[in-house]
């Protein structure tokens, strides 16, 4: 008997460890699938986590918000509403406290400092995980792109539902920084 | 070592040093032991490998594999969850410890490939704390159902990196959760205790256990450096106490991380605390409540309980059962009095230093003794920094700290050598 129902918990303990990173794919599908596309501005640099290997750290040009709230405590939740402006970017419409109940579109981001009436937060879809070799090429690339042309031409492609945020892509230039590497070796040829 | 031993049998009953009987039941008791034991050597082999290849599948993946699509790069990620959990059942109907250590190992860094892959194909926010904290959480419960010693030693180290890395530094959170994970071994520890107390499991966790709660007990120091220092008191005289109880203190100090730690904590308490400054600094902030207290009233709990047995069981009280106690006390009148403090703690560092010099010499314990001068000594070299003594006056002390060192052990070694 005692073999009986420690086998029936190994199972479940077994389930359980296919069930959580299932569950992560499946959060992260749903909110491609049905969440709403956003392109958010942005600057690449690029760290490693020892076990899940290198990313780049994306910086937002959304961090600050304007509210007439006070008592934003370090490390809170903060819900952002977002919307776009003309060319397509995302765009900040509202923070609060609370989860907003006039939309959808809205992101988690953890509030930082704030002062005279200007909040500071940090969106929480801030690692793009990269193979090792291109992580560094695709800082350089940012770095080239944006000394010779035009700023603002880095950006990431989020899908947001429901305060989830999953980020599907960084793009330089129209280029998704996966593929970077391939087309500068290609150009140099 | 038996191996040395029985060669020499033949020779011992040969020269009648025991009789053929005694060197029967010798052979007879290590062949039984043998019996019993597994393979060690076959045992620590096959978990540091499947260690060292589980970490290696976890690397090879980090790498990211970007040419491959999505859904090849999720089934990778649940390929070694799948061979290492059904290589834990295929272990565990084979009945062999080595096997069921090694899987599961192996089960153990395939679960943190699972989760990293997912989070990597993904992008997905969080960072190695939220990580670490749901891979602990799915491979705790195999400590139990598996009776792995190898998962053990991994969930004591995880749990250990998990509360540095999310209870240390700059707005960082007290990891309350250390707690529960810590506890959830300790049924695990009693249950091995009880069941092979001279093993050598016993003698690494008997190290390991009383370290890991020393290296995570400072991230729940929130504000208040005097509950810091009374927490650690506090946790150093637990482990003190537990390590004084008959059966570990009767092993060697090698096998008693838990008495070896107490006792040196309490003394690098004792000696940071004799400086006059950081009691300046302990009077002007005086006591405040804090989510230290939390963790320290029930620590001060289980020090009563275990100081009242002590004192109920053993016929003859050490002494410094009741240094931690009156250093507890000694700090508390820190935050209102910061001078009485200082002497009161100098004054107690230097009588335990003496208290442990005579024991040692009334008992012929060199460890004793040594130990007492060199806290003695100690004590008087940090004196050196903050009081204002001539050179000369220093040098002289030091030469005759040096002389007392030599002379002391000398005239023991010769009165052991004649009795």
């Amino acid at each position: 008997m005692k073999k009986v129902i420690l086998t029936a918990l190994l199972l479940v303990v077994f389930a359980a460890q296919w069930i959580f990173p299932l569950k992560m794919i499946y959060d992260s599908e749903n909110v491609i699938a049905n969440g709403k596309a956003y392109k958010f501005r942005t600057q690449p640099i690029d760290p490693t986590d020892p076990l899940r290997g290198a990313y780049i750290t994306l910086n937002y040009e959304i961090r600050s918000f304007k509210t007439l709230e006070e008592d934003w405590v370090y490390g809170d939740d903060v819900y952002v509403s977002l919307t776009e402006d003309s060319l397509g970017f995302a765009r900040v419409s509202a923070i609060s406290k609370n989860k907003p109940a006039n939309t959808t579109n809205f992101v988690v981001a953890k509030t930082r400092s704030y002062y005279k009436g200007l909040l500071n937060f940090q969106l929480p879809f801030n690692r793009f995980y990269m193979n090792e070799k291109k992580a560094y090429d695709a800082e350089l690339a940012y770095l080239k792109v944006n000394r010779d042309s035009l700023p603002n031409n880095s950006y990431a492609l989020v899908f947001v539902k429901e305060g989830k945020a999953v980020l599907a892509d960084v793009l330089i230039n129209g280029t998704s920084v996966a593929e970077l590497k391939q087309q500068t070796e290609n150009s140099t040829e | 070592m038996s191996s040395k031993f029985l060669k020499d049998l033949p020779e011992m009953t040969e020269q009648g040093v025991i009789s053929e009987e005694v060197a029967q039941n010798i052979r007879l008791w290590y062949q039984h032991r043998s019996a019993e034991k597994p393979n060690r050597l076959l045992l620590i082999s096959g978990v540091l490998g499947a260690l060292l290849i589980g970490l290696g599948i976890i690397l090879i993946l980090a790498h990211n594999w970007d040419f491959f699509p999505k859904l090849v790069k999720t089934v990778l990620a649940f390929t070694p969850l799948l061979i290492s959990q059904a290589l834990v059942i295929y272990s565990l109907q084979k009945q062999s410890r080595v096997w069921v250590e090694s899987t599961a190992t192996l089960l153990f860094f395939s679960v943190g490939t699972a989760i990293s892959l997912i989070s990597q194909i993904y992008h997905l926010p969080g960072n190695i704390d939220n990580f670490l904290f749901l891979w602990i959480l799915l491979c705790a419960p195999l400590i139990y159902l598996l009776r792995s010693k190898a998962i053990t030693l991994l969930h004591l180290i995880f749990i250990t990196w998990w509360a540095v890395s999310s209870g240390y530094g700059y707005r960082s959170q007290i990891p309350w959760f250390f707690l529960l994970f810590f506890a959830w071994l300790l049924p695990f520890y009693r249950h091995l205790f009880y069941k092979e107390a001279h093993s050598n499991m016993i003698s690494v966790l008997s190290w390991m256990l009383p370290l890991s709660f020393t290296i995570a007990l400072g991230a729940f120091v929130d504000k208040s450096e005097l509950w810091g220092f009374i927490m650690y008191v506090i946790f150093f005289a637990i482990i003190y106490q537990w390590g004084s109880f008959k059966t570990l203190k009767e092993a060697s100090l090698m096998k008693n991380g838990f008495r070896v730690l107490g006792l040196i904590g309490l003394l690098v308490v004792m000696i940071i605390a004799s400086f006059r400054g950081l009691w300046k600094e302990i009077a002007s902030d005086g006591i405040q409540g804090g989510p230290e207290l939390y963790l320290i009233i029930p620590l001060f709990l289980i020090l009563i309980v275990l100081v009242t047995m002590h004192l109920k069981k053993e016929k003859k009280t050490e002494f410094f059962i009741f240094v931690p106690l009156t250093l507890i006390g000694i700090f508390l009148l820190g935050a209102f009095h910061s001078v009485l403090a200082t002497i009161a703690i100098n004054a107690i560092t230097l009588a335990t230093g003496i208290i442990f010099v005579r024991d040692g010499a009334l008992n012929t314990s060199f460890r004793k003794l040594n130990l007492g001068l060199l806290l003695i000594s100690v004590l008087i070299a940090c004196r050196f920094f903050d009081t204002d003594l001539s050179f000369v006056f220093k040098g002289i002390l030091f030469v005759s700290i040096g002389f007392g060192f030599f002379l002391t052990n000398y005239l023991m070694l010769k009165r052991k050598a004649k009795s």
